[in-house]
Parts: structure tokens; C-alpha cells; sequence
């Protein structure tokens, strides 16, 4: 008896051309559009505002975390290194406002007087860090 | 004379690499960027240790932020959308948030001041 030779599995014949094409659109839509940050060390959900003008939320800024945890530039501090750390960088950067990210729900107050914890360290202007659009 | 055909080549690049190192790379760039448009708001920082002695000409308001959203203009209670309207333009705020209220409500204000051109600085609420 003959049997029959088992059928070799039909090669697969899906054009995969476009959907690689469509893939590349993506991916290049997502270089182009997004902006990579570092990972921070906590995480800040930051408040809205509509009046906010653009500015760069990297690099040296004062991180308050919604439980209100302190850090600067990434790292996170204690509430009493802070103003000496603050006082260093305002000696390399005379001119430069100091950014805040804080959270958005973390108590008002604690911001407030954490700024004026710093006054001495020569911050009188801050600026508040927001994502812009209607709250 | 028999003319060879040119026999057709057979397209022998495997492309499946190069579409997993795309995904690979696709995944990453949707993961790790961030879309949110930042902004900053400037402020001025009031009272602390090293107050500044110089005098403030003009008459200052006093507006306290309160919890759930409650404000209060030189001791009068006001609503957040006619504070634009009850304060002249070149007017002075000191806003002085309560304890227990969150940033965001307190940066819903300083929007507000801002868009009526009154200069504003921070402060704390004396209990």
C-alpha cells in the first residue's frame, strides 16, 4: 500500500512588506514626537497649569515628591543637606531661576516653606514646574 | 545564437532580523518617551528667615487659599472665577496657602492672577 507522503506545511506566503513599512512609520513617529527622560528616582505627577510658558524640565531642579520627600538634580536629599546643596549650585549659577517639580498633591505649604528655607541660599525666584494646559 | 534570459534573482536577504531589531527598537522608544509638555510658573518667594527689608509701596492683598478650595481676599470670601475681576490690574497678592492644600489648587490661582497682570508673591498663612 501506498501511503500518502505527509504534506510539507505551504510556505508561508504573507506579504510582510507593508505591515514592516507601517512599523517604521510608527517607529519613527515615536523618535520624533516623544522625548526620552531619565528615569527619576521618585516619581511626580506634576500639577496643570494654563499659564505656564515652556520650559526644560531636565537637569538642575528641586524634586518634591507628593510625600514630600526632597532631592536635587536627580538624587534624592535630606531636608537639612538641601540648602547648602542649593547654595552651591546658586554660586555656579548666579543668574539662573531655581525649577521646582513638585507634586501636585503634595501640600501647598510644604512647598512654601521649603522655598523659604532657601531664601538664605539667595533663591527669591522660583520656577514652578507644570504641565501646560487646562487643569 | 541562443540569448541567455537573465534569470531572476531570488530576493535571499532574510528580513526577519531586521524586523525584530525594529520592534525591539519600536518598544523602547514607546515605552521610554515621555509627551508631556512642560511649562513653568515664576514666582516670587516671601518671608522665610532672610526677609528683606525694603518697603512695599502700594497696598498689598492678602489672598489665603483655604482647604476645598476656598479663598479669602483681605479676610472677604471670594470665588475663583471673579478674583480677576475683584482685584485691579497692577495690584500686589500675597498668596498664602493653608495647610492642607494641594499644589495644583494653589497653581489654579496663581493661573488665574496671572492672567489678570497682578504680581503675586508666595507666602504662608500665620495660624
Amino acid at each position: 500500500m501506498k501511503l500518502p507522503s505527509p504534506k510539507r506545511p505551504a510556505r508561508s506566503d504573507i506579504d510582510m512588506v507593508p505591515m514592516i513599512n507601517f512599523a517604521f512609520l510608527l517607529l519613527i513617529f515615536f523618535m520624533l514626537a516623544g522625548t526620552l527622560v531619565p528615569a527619576q528616582k521618585m516619581p511626580i505627577d506634576p500639577p496643570r497649569s494654563a499659564q505656564a510658558t515652556p520650559a526644560d524640565p531636565s537637569g538642575n531642579v528641586l524634586l518634591v515628591a507628593e510625600d514630600g520627600r526632597v532631592g536635587f538634580a536627580g538624587e534624592l536629599l535630606l531636608e537639612s543637606e538641601l540648602p547648602a546643596r542649593i547654595a552651591q549650585w546658586r554660586k555656579e549659577h548666579p543668574q539662573e531661576p531655581l525649577r521646582v517639580k513638585a507634586d501636585a498633591a503634595v501640600d501647598a505649604t510644604r512647598v512654601i516653606q521649603l522655598l523659604q528655607s532657601l531664601r538664605a541660599a539667595g533663591i527669591e525666584h522660583v520656577s514652578l514646574l507644570a504641565a501646560r494646559g487646562a487643569p | 545564437m541562443r540569448i541567455a534570459r537573465p534569470t531572476r534573482r531570488k530576493n535571499s536577504i532574510v528580513i526577519t532580523s531586521l524586523v525584530d531589531v525594529m520592534f525591539v527598537l519600536l518598544f523602547f522608544f514607546m515605552l521610554a518617551s515621555s509627551y508631556l509638555d512642560w511649562g513653568a510658573v515664576d514666582v516670587n518667594i516671601g518671608g522665610g528667615e532672610s526677609r528683606s527689608a525694603l518697603p512695599v509701596p502700594g497696598h498689598v492683598h492678602q489672598l489665603q487659599l483655604l482647604p476645598g478650595a476656598q479663598l479669602r481676599l483681605d479676610g472677604k470670601t471670594v470665588v475663583l472665577s471673579q478674583l480677576a475681576s475683584t482685584l485691579e490690574r497692577d495690584a500686589r497678592v500675597i498668596v498664602q496657602p493653608q495647610a492642607g492644600v494641594p499644589l495644583q489648587d494653589m497653581i489654579s490661582v496663581i493661573d488665574q492672577l496671572k492672567a489678570a497682570g497682578v504680581s503675586l508673591t508666595l507666602g504662608r498663612a500665620t495660624p
